[in-house]
């Protein structure tokens, strides 16, 4: 259970990672949408959806 | 009249409600999971626009929750008869586009049944609010990872009991979660996180919020009384009975959770008057 627990304490982190970061990835490209600092769309997805993801894993709530 | 008569005729004229198949719950349970499945070869193929596909999934993940509450009650066929197997078939399977278990969505429901409107005992209280901006509100505190309410208080409670029962349905929680982001970030990865936000992610957020919404906030509403008479009401809702889920009526599946919910608008015509001598607050529909 402890394990589940932890996977489960970090799950806005993994989330952010694997799902945000491909999601904003591919809605920049769909919408033809450039990122800043010439950074590649899944870069700047994976920077978005860390940040995202380690401040919710570390509040508990993403809003 | 006596109290134990008043109960008398109430039973006698709730049992003319329940029994046999209540096969439009059937028919909706079966048909929405699979026009949600079908959806999906039809967006990631293009014959259907992603927009289409996401208002339907919407509306299928909404309404994937009430045939699987007619099961969890044994409605569609009863334990321990012939055709459980039907009732739990159509119970899992509707329940798949919102991804909680039959078992896990039983037992809490049971436990609200019980312990409807009890801070510490019910399993729902974590939807009590002050009025229905609140209670939006609160759907969404609900569902953020460290939420003390909504499905993380399912856990807890399961936690709590601790019955070989509960922790079957934790575990089926555990499993459903963890499937659920798995697929969603397998096909993120696979180039198709917009497809999978838009037929299932946010969808569910919807839903889950309609939900939390009509089919516990607002018929338990203010949610202040316990007691057989007192812990749900009747209510005129502003977009009427139909498009909030039947849940005008739920005063009736509290007092008789086996009469089927396309059966309860008639039990409550029938058995209003006795309601209306028990106190029942019935909002003057």
């Amino acid at each position: 259970m402890s394990v589940v627990k932890s996977l489960f304490f970090f799950g806005p982190f993994f989330f952010g990672i694997a799902f945000l970061a491909p999601l904003v990835a591919q809605v920049m490209l769909r919408l033809d949408l450039n990122a800043p600092f010439a950074l590649s769309p899944i870069e700047f997805g994976l920077i978005i959806g860390t940040v995202l993801g380690l401040i919710a894993t570390y509040r508990g709530k993403w809003i | 009249m006596t109290s134990q008569s008043l109960r008398a005729r109430e039973k006698a004229i709730a049992e003319k409600f329940t029994g046999g198949i209540p096969w439009i719950m059937v028919f909706w349970g079966i048909a929405n999971t699979a026009i949600w499945f079908v959806l999906w070869p039809l967006v990631l193929t293009g014959t259907m626009p992603l927009w289409l596909g996401f208002i339907i999934a919407t509306i299928n993940i909404t309404a994937s929750y009430l045939p699987s509450h007619d099961a969890q009650h044994y409605i569609i066929a009863p334990k321990g008869s012939k055709l459980e197997w039907f009732n739990e078939l159509v119970g899992h399977w509707s329940l798949i586009p919102l991804t909680l278990p039959l078992r896990t969505a039983r037992i809490t429901h049971m436990e609200h049944h019980k312990h409807a409107n009890d801070p510490l005992l019910d399993p729902d209280y974590s939807t009590h609010a002050t009025g229905p901006l609140h209670a939006l509100w609160k759907t969404v505190l609900n569902r953020q990872p460290r939420a003390e309410g909504g499905f993380n208080r399912y856990g807890q409670l399961l936690q709590q009991w601790d019955s070989p029962a509960a922790m079957a349905a934790l575990n089926d929680a555990i499993i459903s979660k963890i499937l659920f982001f798995g697929i969603l970030a397998a096909l993120a990865l696979s180039g198709y996180a917009i497809e999978a936000a838009l037929l299932w992610w946010l969808p569910r957020h919807l839903a889950l919020t309609y939900i939390s919404f009509y089919l516990s906030w607002a018929p338990h509403h203010p949610g202040a009384e316990k007691g057989r008479y007192k812990d749900t009401r009747a209510f005129k809702s502003r977009i009427g009975n139909i498009w909030s889920s039947g849940m005008q009526y739920h005063i009736i599946h509290h007092l008789y959770p086996t009469i089927p919910l396309n059966k309860t608008p008639a039990a409550y015509r029938a058995l209003r008057p006795i309601l209306l001598e028990r106190g029942c607050n019935l909002d003057n529909i």
